[in-house]
């Protein structure tokens, strides 16, 4: 277990300088550079020149990403070439408020994707699994951003019940619980609905698959209650398979965060993130690029590990 | 009898409207509330960028002069008592305002002015704004609170845009690195307010000073709430959620008649932006200006500020806006529609359709040329389009394309990789100097991006950038523009308009070129 641990993390630092090359070299193909946003007739050009010098970006390409790599190696991010800021700053004040979008979309979207998935599949062909099965294909085939749009169209410009954008109420003198769930409803359901949608299809069809499986009937013709047999033998088996699939959805949520932040005017690494891409914001841009890479990564490995955890038949070594 | 009745009639409305205005009783306190269209990157005078970077430094940070809201010309600002050139306009001191604090209590005094413009001119700092310091040969403290400033030669624009320039703690950032400094993101200045929470891309909350030199300002609070784009910009004003917002071309007509029943007020203002057309003079086509005036005199500009910009604007006539009254040279013709003589110039230049596929041609060659514009500016886009119709009228065939801003800035405008372009200056301030725009010497280090060369031009450029006497630099100015005019290098096109629309009970606001609220002490709620 040890050695294949360490193998898969040996393994990872080739694929991890990969992705920060390959991300680099997109970052700084770009058409532009941070200076681009500063024209103006009464700046000089050798103005421009000089900043682009102090920042090292007159140095050649190479050269900027081995910088860039050994203070990685430091841990240290850099500093803005737009506001100055450290980046590690930035990320601290960002990567939570991300968190909190993320973390709650996922928990309600595995929430309700489990239980749809059980009911599509423990009444399959039944009238509850159609209106299940044509949910699950509206959503996914709902585009994010125009369901997102929906949503502040129904809910905050014709009904006027939940705030269109924002974390809370600028206007009120405090914060309250309400009013930051408020904030979150919609963001969230946008954020959630496409993996409810796939969810609910994996689950259900997993759920199908093992309520076939000898050892239910065999728990069956024990006699054991229904939801026992369903709750307690076929839920727990049927779950593996959503396990890899969490950890591999990863990458694909934070992109979707970076939509549903814009739309919802979020305050997370979302919509820094492409800010910094329209501003040229190299040091943030790759910070995100660098983080999101390790997530990834971390989260594969960890997938592939509690599965070893969950299901005895499966052994590393 | 009647005449009398008449006259109690006007002097009761007078009265009327005079006790109206009376009555209105200034609120204390109120929190404003406006939109941004992306957030600041920083707060520092200096290094700032963006729009909301130089507004959120106008809370914070204070100027040793200012400019006149209505004449737009240079006074006293919040940090000076009052200021004094030198006969020959070389040596200009100035008397800096006692008992001054930052925010952190600590005394502002002439040191915090020879550190803020030291700043600009040290190579280290990232600024574009070095060239506000070009004329400056030294600054001397004379005592705390006198500082003389010393010209290599006289500059007009060291008034408006290098005095103007709003200041830094010395003691905050002296011996630090001026473009990481923390104090970037947490200012210290001596304004009226100081920023109490930022959440970046989010919002930025302002809070009134108590101790603030001038007194504390009626309002309490001043938030700036990030939105992702004009539409729901002004979608928010009009559902209340913020204060103000500016009101784009196309939306105009539809706001001001429903404005009012929203509870906002809508305002406009002539601000300091054109649009033009630039040709790349190097090219064979546009070397004859023959050409360029047939061009000029094919396009009926009144169509284009009617489509384009819903007639939120008026014909250029040239480079010099008409809001710098004293240099708006009014003899110009705005525009010389006349398509007839468009197709004599051509004719004479030797420019006729020979093999009659409806486009003139010489030497075998077609009269073809692109013309370019960034994509997502609606307006210019539509500009284009028009340009491209009407210049088919006259046998021209003109390609037209869009492309992303940083590419056709980059890659095209700055690369002079062009044949045409659709391009707008905006807050090019208050002084008519188009120097980086027209001089030759500007082709390598500035903004000639159609290589234009006129050593007439060249000349007089440099002698109205290089005397401060308005009854001088008149002349010289209208000469600049007659020139320009008869070489037609770029067809200005466009004066543009801006639009806005507040909270109706706002109170203070002047609309001016350089916008709506010019000093924070008069800007209050009415109950």
């Amino acid at each position: 277990m040890t050695t294949y641990i360490f193998k898969r993390l040996l393994s990872m630092i080739p694929i991890f300088i990969g992705i920060t090359i390959i991300s680099f070299a997109i970052v700084h193909l770009a058409p532009g550079d941070p200076m681009t946003v500063m024209t103006n007739p009464k700046l000089r050009p050798s103005d421009i020149q000089r900043i682009k010098a102090n920042l090292g970006l007159d140095q050649p390409l190479p050269v900027q990403y081995y910088k860039w790599l050994v203070s990685l190696v430091r841990l240290d991010f850099g500093n803005s070439f737009i506001s100055g800021r450290p980046v590690s700053d930035v990320l601290k004040e960002k990567v939570p408020i991300t968190l909190l979008l993320c973390s709650t979309g996922m928990f309600v979207a595995l929430a309700i994707a489990v239980v749809l998935g059980i009911l599509s599949a423990t009444r399959q062909y039944s009238k509850t699994d159609y209106a299940i099965s044509v949910f699950a294909f509206a959503g996914l085939s709902v585009p994010t951003f125009w369901f997102a749009l929906m949503l502040i169209l129904v809910f905050s410009v014709h009904l006027g019940w939940l705030p269109a954008t924002g974390m809370y109420n600028l206007k009120a003198a405090k914060i309250t619980l309400g009013d930051r769930i408020s904030h979150m409803i919609m963001p969230v359901i946008a954020f959630a609905a496409p993996s409810i949608a796939s969810w609910t299809r994996y689950m259900r069809s997993s759920m199908l698959e093992v309520i076939r499986e000898d050892y239910i009937r065999t728990a069956r013709s024990k006699g054991l209650k229904e939801s026992v047999v369903i709750y307690k033998h076929a839920l727990r088996n049927a779950l593996i398979p959503m396990v890899t699939l969490l950890g591999l959805s990863l990458a694909f949520l934070i992109g979707g965060a970076f939509v549903i932040e814009s739309i919802f005017g979020w305050p997370g690494m979302g919509r820094t993130g492409l800010d910094a891409i329209w501003q040229r914001d190299y040091p943030i841009v790759m910070a995100i690029n660098t983080l999101t890479a390790v997530l990834v990564l971390v989260f594969n490995l960890l997938t592939d590990l509690t599965y070893g955890f969950i299901d005895p038949r499966i052994k590393y070594n | 009898m009647k005449k009398n009745v008449v006259i109690l009639f006007v002097v009761m409305m007078v009265l009327g409207f005079s006790f109206g205005v009376l009555a209105e009783e200034i609120q204390e306190g109120g929190t404003l509330v406006f939109g941004e269209i992306g957030d600041a990157e920083l707060i520092n005078p200096i290094l700032g960028t963006t729009d909301s970077a130089a507004t959120y430094a106008e809370m914070v940070y204070e100027g040793v002069l200012t400019l006149d809201p209505v004449t737009v010309k240079p006074i006293p600002g919040p940090l000076c008592e009052k200021y004094e050139g030198s006969e020959d306009n070389l040596v200009w001191t100035f008397y800096l305002k006692k008992g001054v604090n930052f925010s952190d209590g600590h005394e502002f005094t002439a040191e915090d002015v020879k550190y803020t413009f030291e700043a600009i001119q040290d190579p280290n700092t990232n600024t574009v704004r070095g060239y506000l310091m070009d004329p400056v040969e030294g600054i001397k403290i004379i005592d705390d609170y006198t500082i003389q400033f010393t010209l290599k030669y006289p500059f007009p624009d060291f008034l408006t845009g290098t005095m103007t320039m709003e200041i830094l703690p010395a003691h905050l950032y002296a011996g630090t690195d001026i473009n990481t400094n923390p104090v970037n993101q947490q200012p210290v200045g001596t304004g009226p307010f100081v920023l109490t929470e930022w959440l970046h891309d989010d919002h930025a909350t302002f809070t009134a000073r108590e101790d603030y030199h001038r007194g504390r300002v009626h309002l309490d609070k001043v938030i700036y709430k990030i939105v992702a784009d004009q539409n729901s910009l002004l979608a928010a004003a009009e559902a209340g959620d913020l204060d103000s917002a500016s009101v784009p071309p196309a939306e105009v007509e539809r706001v001001s008649k429903t404005a009012a029943s929203k509870g906002l007020k809508m305002y406009s203002r002539w601000d300091f932006g054109y649009s033009y057309v630039g040709f790349n003079l190097a090219l064979d086509i546009f070397k004859d200006v023959q050409v360029r005036k047939a061009l000029a005199m094919a396009i009926y500009k009144p169509a284009i500020v009617k489509v384009a910009y819903y007639g939120q604007g008026m014909p250029a006539t040239s480079n010099v806006v008409p809001g710098i009254q004293w240099a708006y040279n009014e003899n110009i013709p705005a525009y010389e529609y006349n398509v007839n003589e468009a197709n004599r110039l051509l004719d004479e230049a030797g420019w006729k359709d020979t093999n009659g596929d409806g486009i003139r041609d010489k030497d075998g060659q077609p009269l073809s040329f692109n013309l370019i514009t960034n994509k997502g500016n609606t307006a210019r886009e539509k500009t284009i389009e028009l340009l491209a119709t009407f210049w088919k009228k006259i046998g021209v065939d003109c390609q037209i394309d869009a492309l992303t801003w940083t590419t056709f800035i980059t890659e095209r405008v700055m690369a002079k990789k062009f044949d045409a372009i659709v391009l707008g200056w905006t807050g090019m301030g208050p002084d008519p100097d188009d120097y980086s725009l027209f001089h030759s010497s500007q082709i390598e280090d500035g903004y000639n991006f159609g290589t234009y060369i006129n050593p007439e031009v060249d000349e007089l450029l440099v002698q109205g950038r290089t005397t401060m006497d308005l009854e001088v630099r008149q002349p010289i100015y209208y000469k600049i523009q007659e020139l320009i005019h008869d070489d037609y290098p770029s067809i200005f096109l466009m004066y543009s308009k801006g639009n806005a629309v507040y909270n109706e009970n706002i109170r203070g606001l002047i609309p001016s070129p350089i916008g709506y609220i010019h000093d924070w002490k008069d800007i209050y709620f009415v109950k």
